[in-house]
């Protein structure tokens, strides 16, 4: 059964109707006081970092200064040679993957909405928090030269700010570095183990980055 | 001309050993900067009380946490904690937990711990030093009457920066950094703030 139904208000009844419509609504800044917006100001690049931490010594004995800035540059390409071999079993290699993953779960598990906006610090049109986040590497890099083991890693720097206060935050660093230390020539073998550790690594960096957010002052 | 040489490579000499060459050993005062701890849901618990007990040293290499490096990345001095690495992660725990509106006291629940990895490397590069320092503990909360562990984790805490000089300065920075970072992981563990809540 359907029912149709007109009122007849007078003009004045109408403009007040709507009047106390309009300040009942929450404003655009109150429906964003639980989102967090996160800018992604340089997504970071995946990097190697093995052979370049060994001594230069033996070229530098050999042709002094010159011997030892080309045993670098020879390092640093087999560095690269390294990351070509290991990057054709990740099969994403970005820096923010996982990461933003891990950062929206753990905000969304306390409430707070997330944009994710891949670029410079821009309008944040009242969000409660906004996130700058640069991210200088990711990847595999040497953590104990003693035994050649390396890690997973991911180095970043970030501010944390309240748009509404009109604060720019303090500029913080966050590196986060894997729990399983290995020899290259380990995770070579392992690539399952190298991918996890890797993912494992970018997801704590953004649950971190969440926290930070959550019980920010 | 020779005396501005004279002068150049004295200040270059005192510099050095002021602030400690490659060749010497450095015993750092780390841990003592505990002062900026991050609250999280470690402070969701009704203010309990903790006994931190002194952890184990588990490390292979307890002699030292690091080594300095010369120009050509060859090991040289070594880099110590002026306190055992022990104490310091311990003294950093009980900051943290007041820091969280706990308090310390002889009858509270029990916090031991084993240090497996406090370790600084240093990569040298052409125009900076680049240091990462790694800190990893397994820590047990235990009742305080029945000893029994009701909470265990492993924590990992870690910094890097680059730098332009190996200075004992820099390398205090960069393992107070992952010494705040290691206490993060405890401060914001939620399955751990769960337990305590539970008690």
């Amino acid at each position: 059964m359907t029912m149709n139904i007109t009122h007849k208000i007078s003009r004045p009844v109408a403009a007040i109707l709507g009047l106390v419509i309009a300040l009942t609504l929450p404003s655009a800044a109150a429906a964003n006081d639980k989102n967090v917006v996160l800018f992604i100001e340089d997504p970071g690049k995946f990097e190697v970092l093995h052979s370049r931490a060994q001594s230069t010594s033996t070229g530098a004995v050999l042709f002094g200064l010159i011997g030892a800035g080309i045993e670098e540059a020879n390092r640093k390409d087999k560095d690269e040679e390294k990351e070509e071999a290991i990057l054709v079993h990740i099969p994403d290699d970005a820096c923010h993957s996982y990461l933003v993953d891990a950062f929206t779960v753990q905000l969304e598990k306390k409430g707070f909405g997330v944009t994710v906006n891949h670029a410079k610090v821009g309008k944040t049109a009242g969000d409660a928090y906004a996130v700058r986040l640069k991210i200088d590497a990711c990847g595999f890099r040497i953590v104990d030269s003693i035994d050649d083991e390396v890690a997973a890693y991911v180095v970043a720097q970030y501010r944390i700010f309240k748009p509404q206060e009109k604060t720019s935050g303090k500029l913080e660093e966050l590196t986060m570095i894997g729990r399983d230390h290995r020899p290259w020539e380990d995770f070579q073998v392992d690539f399952d183990g190298a991918v996890n550790e890797f993912r494992s690594v970018k997801s704590r960096a953004g649950t971190r980055l969440a926290n930070k957010v959550i019980y920010t002052k | 001309m020779q005396t501005s040489f004279k002068r150049i490579l004295t200040l270059s000499i005192v510099g050095l050993a002021l602030h400690g060459c490659a060749l010497t050993d450095a015993s750092l005062e780390v841990g003592n900067d505990m002062t900026v701890v991050n609250e999280g849901p470690l402070s969701e618990p009704e203010s309990l009380v903790f006994r931190v007990n002194e952890f184990e040293d588990a490390r292979e290499d307890t002699v030292r946490v690091g080594y300095k490096k010369n120009g050509f990345g060859q090991n040289m001095g070594d880099i110590a904690t002026a306190r055992p690495v022990t104490e310091v992660i311990s003294d950093a725990i009980t900051a943290a937990a007041i820091a969280n509106g706990h308090t310390i006291g002889e009858s509270g629940i029990v916090i031991d711990g084993v240090v497996n990895r406090f370790w600084i490397e240093t990569d040298i590069n052409f125009t900076n030093i680049e240091m990462a320092c790694n800190i990893e503990a397994e820590v047990f909360f235990s009742h305080p009457q029945s000893n029994d562990v009701f909470y265990s984790a492993t924590y990992n805490g870690s910094f890097s920066d680059k730098k332009q000089m190996g200075t004992e300065g820099n390398f205090t920075e960069i393992i107070d950094g992952a010494l705040q970072a290691l206490i993060d992981e405890i401060v914001f563990d939620e399955a751990l703030a769960e337990s305590l809540t539970a008690l």
